[in-house]
């Protein structure tokens, strides 16, 4: 493991920057005003509208293939869908301000403050949300007006909770964006860790927790002392500002270093996220049209095909796929002949294995989405509201595939990649589980059958 | 003034200028290059086609009213006899249409989704009312995509 800080000294006297956080917002913030406003009085036409080219295909795909596995959730660093409740909340946009509106912190914050309920400190929320999204998602990547309810209503409903809950409740517990996030910034090469242990362990301030006078307490509600994971670390480096001790460190590690899945609802984002990859892949890529006239239900009117096929994505992900993954383990264990595991231990840390298959999944989905439609990127810059502008002079640049004839060259490849650091990492959580190798391997013969034909599954979807 | 707070305000004044400054940029980059890609005192005739609804409309469709708004039909277009130049811009809000203005044998220009079409009705005719349609099969009610250029 690389420390960045140290390799690049320069890049931590930026993060330590009080304005670091919203310069690097500010131009998201910017864009992202410009795309609302060409959502609603640009054309109503998506592939020439710069809110669905570019949050659909260029954002969606810079996201998912570099930021997820490369920067970890560096897109929660500069997202600003919940930026306007944070400086409500704050009243400030960089410095910090004084005071003590909650017990313990030494800073002043606007609002009620407070605290999420216990019984919602999990991911259902934004499993859930992902979930009824992508039943509407034909509508969602092609018509600007529903990605302005969409992201609009995040904005406002962000607001809306930094004003009663204290910090990022949204980004914690609702924002359907965030859930997946933490789930596959498990398998990044960037991690924000405290470096020394036995210095935690000595200083007893916690201002990496609570603030100080110079930063903002964690907004994600994490201690970096203790902090193992990537799941719910926002990277908004505020420990960085505040530890006295210059202990916290931005590590290059290798590829999916996180292994331990912790909750059951972490274990169903997995198996949601795979589905769905499953679910948009046929819809979106695939020659079904049936399925495509039900999911595009408000042009054709086909209310009872999309009830169907809404009810028909709901249970794949909450009901068929666990079930069936339930056998898998239910076999697995059974094989391995351990006693000291439980049924349900192994079906929660196990389905670490939907982790980098699901990653690598999406990403080999995104690949025809930015070679077939990226040229779609190039028009709309000179036109982000299809008003007729040519700002750079790029307007009439024609639809032109990208080598498409290399697409599923590209994927064939990817999905295999997948498939290895599964079973790779699923060999390392069961040498934690199991503690010897001929338990973990007979464990992982069920398994590595169950992931085989899951990647045999898209393969035959992505390339014939 | 501490530096902080010279930080804080000027923050706070690229965000109050962007949220209110957007808007009028954008208005603003419109009329200019609308005044610099047409010649000055032009008879612009915006004009949006669509088949869903199914209508030519100089309204303006954009992603908020496509909805639910219900256009005017440009059944009729007033045109001006006093010499100055006539452009049409010609969009379309949904599928490939194509615009047509036979009598002075004006396009047929395919209109594709998204874009604007710039067209002048360039004649030695001398201008009097007359038919602009929709060429191309488009949708069902292709047939009542037309309407009338009234000289005025």
């Amino acid at each position: 493991m690389v420390d960045l800080f140290e390799k690049i000294p320069f890049l931590k006297k930026i993060v330590k920057l009080r304005a670091f956080q919203f310069a690097v917002i500010f131009p998201n913030f910017f864009l992202f005003y410009l795309f609302l406003i060409a959502a609603l009085v640009g054309t109503p036409v998506g592939n020439r509208n710069i809110m669905i080219v570019f949050v659909w295909i260029f954002w969606w795909v810079m996201l998912i293939a570099f930021m997820v596995p490369f920067a970890s959730r560096i897109w929660c660093t500069v997202c600003p869908l919940p930026i306007i409740g944070e400086w409500l909340q704050r009243r400030t946009l960089v410095k910090v301000r004084e005071g003590s509106t909650i017990p313990g912190f030494k800073q002043e914050f606007f609002g009620l403050n407070k605290q999420w309920p216990k019984r919602w400190r999990n991911i259902w929320l934004q499993n859930i949300g992902f979930l009824l999204l992508a039943c509407f998602s034909a509508h969602l990547v092609t018509r600007p007006i529903f990605s302005v309810f969409v992201l609009g209503g995040m904005i406002v409903l962000s607001t809306i909770l930094a004003l009663i809950y204290r910090f990022r409740a949204f980004c914690m517990y609702i924002c359907p964006v965030s859930g997946f996030l933490g789930l596959y910034a498990m398998t990044s090469k960037l991690a924000l860790r405290r470096k020394d242990k036995a210095v935690c362990d000595v200083h007893k301030g916690r201002e990496c927790f609570l603030g100080s006078e110079r930063s903002y307490p964690c907004s994600w509600f994490q201690n970096i002392c203790t902090m193992d994971r990537n799941n719910y670390c926002g990277l908004c480096m505020e420990c960085v500002k505040s530890c006295p001790d210059n202990n916290v460190g931005l590590f290059w590690r290798p590829f999916c270093s996180d292994v331990d899945i912790k909750g059951i609802d972490e274990a169903w984002k997995s198996f949601i996220m795979l589905c769905l990859a499953f679910v948009y892949s046929v819809n979106l890529l695939g020659p079904w049209g049936v399925l495509k006239d039900w999911a595009n239900f408000t042009e054709t009117g086909q209310w009872p095909g999309f009830i169907l096929l809404a009810l028909g994505i709901i249970l794949l992900c909450m009901v068929i796929f666990p079930a069936t993954y339930y056998l898998f383990i239910k076999w697995s264990k059974a094989l391995s002949r351990s006693k000291n595991v439980t049924t349900k231990d192994l079906f929660i840390k196990y389905s670490y294995a939907f982790v980098p298959l699901g990653l690598l999944v999406w990403i080999a989905f995104s690949v025809p989405l930015i070679m077939i439609n990226g040229s779609y990127i190039i028009a709309v810059i000179s036109d982000p509201l299809g008003w007729g502008w040519n700002i750079f002079g790029t307007t009439h640049f024609p639809w032109k595939p990208l080598l498409p004839e290399w697409v599923p060259y590209i994927q064939i490849p990817l999905l295999l990649m997948g498939l290895f650091y599964s079973i790779k990492s699923l060999y390392k959580i069961g040498m934690k589980i199991f503690s010897e190798k001929e338990a973990t391997v007979r464990s992982l013969i069920p398994m590595a059958i169950l992931l085989s034909l899951i990647t045999i599954v898209f393969l035959r979807l992505y390339v014939g | 003034m501490l530096k902080k707070d010279i930080v804080e305000i000027l923050a706070l004044g690229l965000v109050v200028i962007t949220i209110v400054g957007l808007p009028f940029a954008i208005i603003l980059y419109d009329r200019y290059h609308v005044a610099t890609h047409f010649p000055k005192n032009s008879q612009i005739i915006n004009l949006t086609a669509s088949a869903e609804p199914c209508v030519w409309t100089r309204d303006k469709i954009v992603g908020f009213n496509y909805w639910w708004k219900k256009f005017q039909f440009a059944k009729e277009i007033p045109i001006y006899d006093d010499g100055r130049p006539i452009f049409f811009r010609v969009k379309s809000a949904d599928v490939l249409h194509s615009f047509a203005i036979p009598l002075y044998r004006i396009g047929p220009f395919d209109i594709k989704a998204g874009e604007v079409q710039a067209i002048e009705l360039k004649t030695n005719k001398a201008l009097r009312s007359t038919k602009y349609l929709c060429w191309q099969y488009c949708s069902e009610c292709h047939p009542d995509l037309n309407g009338r250029l009234v000289v005025k």
